[in-house]
Formats: structure tokens, sequence, C-alpha cells
């Protein structure tokens, strides 16, 4: 594999963000330990989500960040400025102090930047700010994490951000799941919390986490109420259902639709919702037998528990990007057009629930309660509304997403597999293949006037004018004589050129994620030597040159089969 | 002539020669002033009263000298002494160790008893300065007022005079006050909104405008949609009661410790009381005729500082209606906006011509132009005739005129006439006193013009010197004929018109002379509020981080509010290399704009 700094000795990781970013690192630190195992790492994370990191394994350090004290302080304006200031002032001194060798940013927000920045290690990965305070992102991989979210792009990816994360920090020697380890404490409390339901059946332990992190992405009550009623009908399953205090304004709701449902006497439903600390979730989890779930920090933790998931991606949720980190859990993801959607942008008519019915999902449930799946049964095949896909890993450690419907035929998956291919090929050096089954059908929803690759030879012989013109400038710049003009003229044809390359990017969805590639390469030129310049500017155009030409190979390889 | 006068005179022309001078040519004292024995020497009386104390002056000037210097913060603090008096009480001081002392006394004839009585010619060598009847002009530097009660009682209006002096200096030194100016919704007051808030910038005063034009059209759309009279004014009343409320709000999230209103702007009586109420001083500066207007009679009082453009019987009037203070304070020019133009020859050609007005089309000025339209006569302006002779006359459809438009045509002009409004009279207002903006503005501009006398307009200029002025319509007439044919007598007055405007009527001395009456009697009030102003504790807690202390120091010198958003604004990011600060600052930000709080066990 290429790799820019495999050994590593005093390491600072940030992710100051979410439980469930927290948790998707896991692989990442794990790794960093296995390949290092006398490093040290130490993790800055908000201040909130300092105590879950004592359940993560291989932290050697949690250095927590009070962001709601800063905020709090901002908001007071005069004192309050200087509180904050001072406040971070000194964190930034301590963590200077430290001394780390090599630091990863996790997240990819401005400030979480300005912090490898200012700390300074003498290397970074991921997101940091360069000396004028722009945004910089170190390493190609952090640059795919960057051109992958990018919303047009999304349909394209087929990479876990896991992986992205992991592999923009070097690291190959890797846990496949995510991790959190569960002391006896919470597993005991977990224990009496589902004793305490008083369950009158034997059945399955179900797990089931309504509560969603945005609006849009929350299942409607009626259809957890549905679920929740065959589950117990046809397994006479034990129900709990996990959350936050907060969540209990979703979860009362169906609680009590339910009530009487199930006949006198018998208890089938249980709540531990607001009752349980993160370890003790996870000690809940670890004793389910299955969690249903969307998109939501408890799915990282079940899968970091080794429990499997049954997903729903609906809305803005793509499963490719952020499915369940491990092996053998099953993702439902919605088909429809709008999606997925802009995680930004509210919705008022949020159809995507609907394709996924409650029916489906207790069916996938107790197929997955019986074992693994490779296949789903035709009659539950719908592609038109869902996707189901099983989780695993290829021979490279990589997570990837595999149909379990055999009718299932996704115009974008050639596509995203030969991107997966590329990426994996042309950034990371492994040998990844073609995936493609025999007798695959041609798609050409992507391409235009029956050329599944319309505008790729284009992208090509544009990569292949930036790097004459290039060359051109490297010559002109060492000859004292050259006028003027003529380094005018060769700067305006760059900028056509590159401009040129942006609109292929747009007008072939299919290309927007190679050409931001370009972008965000072009856009983190270091330096101010023109001659050095230059030539990472040729660099950037060789790049798009030889990915442009890797991509129609992979894509006419996967579309032939 | 006692045997002390002559020494007293010769220390006294040592140490203050012009002082010595002025009191020579006064030999006669007033009877009412005389000396009077006592057990331990002369003592000065006023009027049967004494200045010291009648029996044991030294003693209780000792006494008194004690007591005054436990004010002091150490003998070297700058003094100054109200009252001479026979002088026993700054010989005390003297002999408490009071080394920078100086005596302020309002009558000559207390300083030649005091001179005739006792011998003072060491004390003076010890004085640093010693004024008589004129209050100091520099009262800089801090100086501590004593109150010699004797002293007090006998003049006192002197006393407060010159107390309030010695304030006004201290607040214009010490006082950093944050000020907020609400302009009108429309009118020719309109620009003085930006001029008094540019020129209370560059006084180092925090200033922000609250513009209320963009409100304009709603106000006119109001008559628009109503038609009857009555109804119209209840609508209009409330919009404006709106915007009032608008105004105290943004003074609310964002405290002044000054609230300006310029003459018709939308402010009601409760939003006063409500700004009165959060401690805020309330200034109207009337820069309108009070004749023309009568609104300012309810509203008198409730400002604490009324300022007009006129005076008697404008001042007792406004008195009269309850305005606890009332100042004349003229209207004035901003150099940067009213100044010289070069000018293109297209600029010419657009905004040139031999003669030029630039105003509304007021009933006597409609009277008076009509008989000039044989001249080559441009008018610029609104409210204009659109019939004979100002269809030619009036130019680019009679529409509103920013500033910089009419300093062009002030510049590209010959001859500004500058007549000022008059909506009842023909021609020239005989009895017209205050002085209009376009006076000042084209001086400034260094035009020409005509303008016609004012009762006040002497003590601003001298007539025929710094500007040329008519009393008739046949003297405009004749001015205009024969500077027209004589250009090169028009240079003079420009000149020295240009150079009194510049040193003497800038809207920044009208600005410090109106602080420094509001800091002449409202010191201790602003003095209190700047000490628990959230810049003042900011800018101490910041001590040990000097480069960021520097940073705050500019935004409270920008007029900026003490936030994150005033140290961010210098810093434009990929334009050059950021320092640490710079970073830290940023990342403040950033949080700031990102992070929503969050309560705990929200993942």
């Amino acid at each position: 594999m290429k790799r820019r700094y495999p050994e590593k000795h005093n390491v600072l990781l940030v992710n100051i963000t979410r439980l469930g970013d927290m948790l998707q690192a896991t692989p990442t630190i794990s790794g960093i330990k296995r390949e290092n195992p006398h490093c040290r790492i130490s993790v800055v994370v908000e201040k909130q989500f300092a105590e879950v990191c004592q359940w993560i394994p291989d932290i050697d350090e949690v250095i927590s960040l009070d962001l709601t004290y800063v905020v709090k302080c901002l908001h007071r304006d005069g004192e309050g400025v200087l509180e904050a200031y001072r406040y971070f002032h000194d964190f930034i001194e301590d963590l200077r102090a430290r001394k780390f060798d090599f630091s990863l940013n996790m997240a990819s927000s401005s400030y979480t930047a300005l912090i490898l920045s200012l700390v300074g290690t003498p290397r970074m990965g991921g997101w940091t700010a360069d000396e004028e305070g722009c945004r910089r992102i170190e390493s190609d991989w952090a640059r795919l994490f960057a051109s992958s979210v990018f919303h047009q792009n999304r349909h394209f990816t087929s990479l876990n951000l896991v992986d992205v994360f992991r592999l923009s920090a070097d690291v190959i020697d890797h846990p496949l799941n995510l991790m959190l380890q569960v002391s006896e404490e919470a597993k005991r409390r977990a224990q009496e919390l589902i004793e305490e339901c008083g369950f009158t059946s034997k059945g399955p332990l179900i797990a089931i986490q309504a509560g969603a992190s945005q609006a849009k992405r929350q299942w409607r009550t009626e259809h957890f109420v549905s679920l929740i009623k065959k589950l117990v009908a046809d397994t006479g399953a034990r129900v709990i259902l996990t959350g936050t205090k907060s969540e209990l304004s979703i979860i009362d709701p169906i609680v009590s639709a339910l009530d009487g449902c199930f006949g006198d006497g018998r208890v089938e439903v249980g709540v531990v919702a607001g009752k349980t600390s993160i370890p003790e979730l996870a000690g809940v989890l670890q004793a389910s037998d299955i969690l249903i779930t969307g998109d939501t920090g408890p799915m990282h933790i079940a899968v970091a528990v080794g429990t499997p998931v049954v997903a729903m991606f609906v809305a803005s949720a793509l499963g490719y990007e952020t499915g369940p980190y491990g092996e053998g859990s099953v993702v439902v993801q919605a088909t429809i057009g709008c999606g997925p959607c802009h995680p930004g942008k509210p919705c008022s008519t949020i159809e995507c629930h609907d394709l996924i019915s409650p029916n489906l999902i207790a069916e996938l449930a107790q197929l997955r309660l019986r074992g693994p799946l490779s296949e789903i049964p035709r009659e539950l095949s719908n592609p038109t509304a869902y996707r189901v896909f099983g989780t695993g890993f290829d021979r490279h450690g990589v997570w990837k997403l595999e149909p379990l419907d055999p009718f299932d035929r996704d115009p974008a998956s050639p596509y995203r597999e030969a991107y997966r291919r590329l990426w994996l090929e042309d950034l990371g050096g492994f040998v990844a293949g073609c995936t493609a089954k025999k007798g695959g059908m041609l798609q050409k929803r992507f391409g235009e006037r029956g050329d599944p690759v319309a505008g790729l030879a284009e992208l090509e012989e544009l990569g292949v004018r930036g790097i004459d013109l290039l060359d051109r400038l490297l010559e002109a710049e060492g000859d004292l004589q050259v006028s003027p003009e003529k380094l005018r003229e060769i700067a305006d044809s760059m900028d056509r050129t590159d401009r040129e390359i942006e609109q292929l990017g747009y007008h072939y969805a299919y290309l927007g994620l190679l050409v931001r590639m370009f972008v965000f390469a072009k856009e983190n030129l270091q330096g101010y030597d023109v001659k050095d310049l230059s030539s990472q500017m040729r660099g950037v155009y060789e790049d798009l040159r030889r990915r442009s030409g890797l991509l129609g190979r992979y894509i006419h390889e996967e579309l032939k089969g | 002539m006692s045997d002390f006068f002559e020494p007293n005179l010769k220390a006294l022309a040592r140490r203050f020669p012009e002082i010595a001078r002025r009191l020579a040519f006064r030999d006669e004292v007033s009877s009412d002033v005389q000396s009077k024995v006592s057990s331990e020497g002369m003592i000065v009386v006023v009027r049967e009263q004494p200045l010291d104390h009648p029996s044991h002056p030294r003693q209780a000037a000792q006494q008194w000298a004690i007591r005054a210097c436990g004010s002091l913060q150490s003998r070297g603090d700058p003094v100054i002494v109200f009252g001479l008096g026979g002088g026993y009480h700054l010989e005390a001081l003297v002999g408490e160790g009071v080394t920078d002392l100086a005596v302020y006394e309002p009558s000559w004839d207390v300083l030649r008893v005091a001179m005739e009585s006792r011998d003072l010619s060491q004390l003076f060598d010890k004085l640093r300065a010693i004024w008589i009847d004129e209050i100091p002009t520099d009262l800089s530097g801090d100086r501590q007022l004593m109150t010699r009660s004797l002293s007090q009682t006998v003049f006192p209006e002197a006393w407060d005079e010159l107390r309030r002096g010695l304030f006004a200096a201290r607040g214009s030194e010490k006082l950093k006050p944050s000020v907020s100016i609400l302009g009108p919704l429309q009118g020719g007051t309109l620009p003085i909104l930006s001029y008094v808030q540019s020129a209370l910038v560059r006084l180092g005063i925090r200033a922000r405008p609250l513009n209320m034009s963009p409100w304009a059209a709603g106000y006119h759309q109001v008559g628009s949609l109503i038609g009857d009279k009555f109804r119209q004014q209840v609508a209009e009343r409330n919009y404006v009661d709106f915007l009032s409320s608008v105004a105290v709000e943004s003074v609310t999230h964002r405290p002044v410790d000054i609230f300006i209103c310029l003459a018709q702007a939308p402010i009601t009586i409760k939003a006063l009381q409500q700004l009165r109420s959060m401690g805020i001083i309330t200034v109207l500066w009337f820069v309108e005729d009070f004749r023309r207007f009568s609104y300012w009679q309810q509203f008198a009082p409730y400002f604490d500082f009324v300022f007009t453009i006129q005076k008697e019987p404008c001042i007792s009037a406004m008195r009269q209606a309850g305005a606890p203070q009332v100042h004349y304070l003229p209207v004035a020019c901003d150099p940067l906006v009213h100044a010289p133009m070069s000018l293109t020859p297209e600029e010419h050609r657009r905004w040139g011509s031999p003669v030029s007005f630039v105003g509304a089309g007021y009933h006597n000025r409609q009277q008076v132009f009509a008989s000039l339209s044989h001249l080559p006569f441009k008018i610029w302006g609104t409210e204009w005739p659109v019939s004979r002779p100002f269809n030619t006359l009036v130019q680019e459809e009679g529409r509103r005129l920013a500033p910089e438009e009419y300093t062009k045509i002030f510049n590209a002009t010959d001859i500004n006439i500058n007549l000022h409004s008059s909506s009842e009279r023909d021609g020239v207002d005989p009895f017209g006193d205050f002085v209009n903006p376009r006076t000042f503005e084209l001086a400034a501009a260094g035009a020409f013009q005509l303008v016609d006398q004012r009762t006040l307009l002497p003590e601003l200029f001298v007539p025929g010197e710094e500007l040329v002025t008519f009393n008739s319509v046949p003297e405009l007439k004749d001015q205009v004929a024969m500077y027209l044919s004589e250009p090169e007598k028009r240079l003079q007055s420009v000149r020295k018109g240009r150079e009194r405007a510049l040193n003497d009527h800038t809207y920044d001395t009208r600005m410090k002379q109106m602080l420094s009456v509001i800091y002449s009697t409202k010191y201790d009030h602003l003095a209190e509020r700047q000490k628990n102003h959230p810049w003042t504790k900011l800018l101490t807690a910041s001590k040990p981080f000097p480069e960021l202390m520097k940073r705050l120091e500019r935004g409270y010198g920008r007029g900026d509010d003490p936030s994150l958003d005033s140290l961010i604004a210098e810093i434009s990011v990929g334009k050059g290399k950021l320092d640490d600060l710079d970073q830290e600052l940023l990342f403040l930000h950033h949080v700031k704009q990102n992070m929503v709080l969050k309560k705990p066990g929200e993942g």
C-alpha cells in the first residue's frame, strides 16, 4: 500500500463531534496501535463525549475540550470573549507542550482544522489550515473524503467513511469492526434493566432505536407500532426500546399505541430509553439478539459490541457512507429519485419513509435472527422502492456493501465499483480487480448518446492539455527572455482548461467525483515558489489524466462483467 | 497705595507678566471689595462677605488645607483652587506640600485688594498658574478642583462655570461614551447623520448611526393607501411608534450612553422615557427653524440636552417648554465631503454653470429666482414648480442630490447663491437668524457664495471677508453682475471662508462642543457607566495578553462592540500569513458560528 507516514510515536487525534463519529474512529485508533505498538495515542474530544472514550480501547489519554463552555462564554460577549480566549489559548499551549509527531483531524470542520494548524505537528492528516488560514486537506484520502461527501457525488461512493479516515491515517492492519468495551458493571446493570421490563415471553430480545438525529430521518410512529406487532406475533419477541431521555417523546406514543395489543398480563415491550448511560446502553445492545434502527449512534454501538443490525437508511442517510462497520448486518436503503437528500435541507413530505414497510423490516429481522444473509427471498425484492445489502469486508479489509437482492440492477453500481477500484488501486496501491458478475447489464444512465463513459475522453484530453501547458510554463520560467504576453497566454489557457474540467464535472454526474478530487488537489498546492508550484500543478493534471484513463477502463470492465 | 502692592506686582510680573500688565491698567477698585483687619492679618471682603475667616484666617486656612489634601492621591496632583481671597488657604496648601497649584479668581478687584493687603510675593512664586475673571481654556491634565466655600458663596456663577469647564476637559480626556444617532426619515437633515457619526468616530467615540431613511418609503405608503386624513395620521403615528421601538430595541441590544436625535427623527415620548430609564442621556440637535415646527414643545422635557441652531427667543422657548438644558450649536461642514474637487470637462459640463443654486423650492426662493431667469442659471433640488421659468432652470427633473453631487455643483459653479428658505416671506427674510448647512458646506468646498444676511452669521463668518452677503434682491442682482464680470474678486473670500470653515465650523468641532456640554453636567454619570462598561472590564482583564489587548484597543477605538466580531474584523483569510492570535480567534469564531448548544446526552 502507498503510505505517507506509517511510523508514529506520539499521536494526536482530533475528533470532537459526536458519539457516532468517535466510534467510527475506533478502527483507526486500534489500527495505529497495532502497527505502532509503542506509540502513545491522545484524543481530543468534546467534553460531553470524554466519558465514552474510557470504553474505547487503545486510547492512552483523553484530552477534553469544553466547547459548550466556549460557546457560552462567547455568547456573553465582553469578558466572556476573553474567558473563551484564555481557555482555548491554554488548551493549545498544553497540546503544544506534548510534542506530538503526528496529528490527524478526524472531523471536517473549520475549527478542528485550526487546532491542528495551531498545534503544528511535523506531520498531519485530514483537515488543517495553511498559514493564511485557508482550508488545507492533507493527503489524497482526506481529499477523497471531502469529494465523496460533496453532495452530487454521493451516488458514486462505496467506501465507508471509516475506511477513508483509516486510510488517510495510513493504517492498513485494523479490526474489522468498531470497538467499545463493556464493563461487567455495565453488563450487570443492563441485565437488571432488561429484567425490570418484566417480559412475559421468552422470544428473541429485539432492540429498537426509534429516535433519529434529524426529523426527516424519523420513521413514522405507526410504522414502529406495526413492526413491533408483527415481530411479537411472528417470533414472540421481547422488544426493548432504547434511546435518550429526550427521545421519550418519540417512544411514548409508540408504547401508548401498543397498550393492550398483546392481551391481558402479557408484557412484550419494555422501555430503557432515558435510563441508560452509554456503557449501559452498550450492555443492553450486547444482550440483544438484534437491533433495528436508522443511521444512529446506537447502530454503531451495536456493531461495536457484536450485535447484528437491521438498519434503515432514509432521507439524507446513505448506507455506503456510514453503514454498520462490521460483518453480517443488513442495510436497507430507500430508492427514491431525490435520495440521498442534502443533510442540511428540510423535507416536508418524506415519501422515502413509506418505501420501507414495517413488514419488510420485520421479515429481514427474522431472517437475520436465523443467521447471516447471503440473499433475500424473491418476494422481498422491490428495487424500485428499496435496496437490501449485507455488510462485509473485501480481501484488503475494506468494508463493503454486498447486494442481497439478486434481481437488483442498480445503474450506478458499475460506476461505483469502478471508482472503488480506482481509489483503492491509485490512492492505496491495492490490487482490487473487477467485481462485476458475468452477464451484467450494460448501463448507460450516466453517460450520453449510448456512450456510458461520455465526457471521460474529453476529461483525459484536458489533463493532457494541462500537462502540456505546465511544461510550457516550466520552460518559460527558466527563460529570462520570455515575454509577459506569453506567460499571460499560458495562464489564460490554464484558466480556460480548468474551467472546462469543472464544467465536465457538472455536466456528467459520474465525473463529479474525479473532478472534485482535481479541484481539491489544486486548492491544496503548497508554497510560494513559482517553479515548485508549477511542478505540483503538473502533478495534479497528471493525476487527472491517469485517473480518467483508469476510470474509463474500469467502467467498461464493470459494465461488460 | 500700600507698602505691599508694588513688591507683589513685581513678583506677579516675574511669574505671570500678562496678569500683572493687565492689573496695572486697572487702578479703580469697586467699593464692594475691601480689606479688613483680623487677629491674624488682613482679610478680603466682598459686599460685607469675608473671603477669609474673619478672625483666624491663617488657622482656618490651615485646617481647610489639611481637609482638602485628603482628596489628593499625592501632593504632586495638579490642583486648581477657586478663589484667591487673602491667599491664606493657598499658602496653607503650599505648606502642606502641594506642588502643582493654580488658582482661579473671578474678580480683578479681589486680586488687587489682596495684593494691597498682604505680602503675596512668595506665594506667586509657588503658583503654577493664575487666571483672573476668565475661565482657562486649557483645563486638561485632570486638575482637582478645591473650592473655598466663602468665595463660592460670593461668586456662585463663576464657580459653576469653572466646575463645568473642568468636567468638560476631564470628560474629553477620560470618557469614551458610546453614542447612537437617530436620523430622520428624509429631508435635508439626513446627511447630517453621517457627518455626525464620522466626526464622532474621528474623535475616538464609538458612534452608531440609526439610519431610518430606508423606512421612508413605508411612511409614504401609508399616505398612498389611506385616503382619510385623520386615519392616515393615526397610521403614521403608529408607524413612527414602531420605528421608535426599533430604535430602542437597537440600543437595548447594544447599549449606548448617549442617544442623539436629529430634528424630525422618528421617536416617541414613550421611547425617550425608556431610554432615560436605561440611564441613557437623551439629546436633541434641533437643526431646524423652531418657528416652522412645533413638535419640540411636547418633546423638550424628555431630552436631557437640546441643542439649537438659534439663540433667543428659541432657547427661552425651549426652556419654557421644559427642556432642562438648551444650548446654541450651529450646523457645520464635513471637510472630507465638502472639499475642493478636480472635475473632468464632462463633469464641468454636467454640473457647472456661471450661477447655480442648490436647495428645495421654498416660496421665497421661487420669488427671487424667477427674477434671475435671464441669467445663465441652474437650479438643483426638489420641490420646484415645473412651470416656466423653472422648467428650463431646474436640472435633472428636480431630483434629490447626494452630498457628493452637490459638492461637484459647488465646485463647478462660478457664483453659488445661498438664499435661506422662508415659507412666509418674499425675498430675503429680514428677521432670519440661523445659518443653514449650505453656508458652511460652500465655504469648506472652496466655492464662492452670495448668502443672504442672517443675524447669527457675523459671529460665524466675517461678511465681506470670508463670504459675501446681500440684504435684498436688487443687491443680489448687482452682486451677481459684478462678480460675474470681475472673477478675480471672488478669490479672496473663497480662501478665507474655507480657512474659517475648516478652523471653526466642522462637525468635529461641533461634536466636541456638544460633548463638552454633556460632560460638564453628566461627567459622574458617564464615568460610572464607563467603569461598569463591558469594554472597560474586558480591556482591564486582557492585560496578561498584550497582543490581544492591542487588538481590543483598536476595536474599542473603532467604536465596535466588545465582542468576538470586533476581534475578527481585522483578520483576512487568504491574504497573508496569520499569526497564532489570528488563528485562535478564528477558531473561536468558527465554533461560535457552527456550534449549537446541546444538552448532555444528545449524540
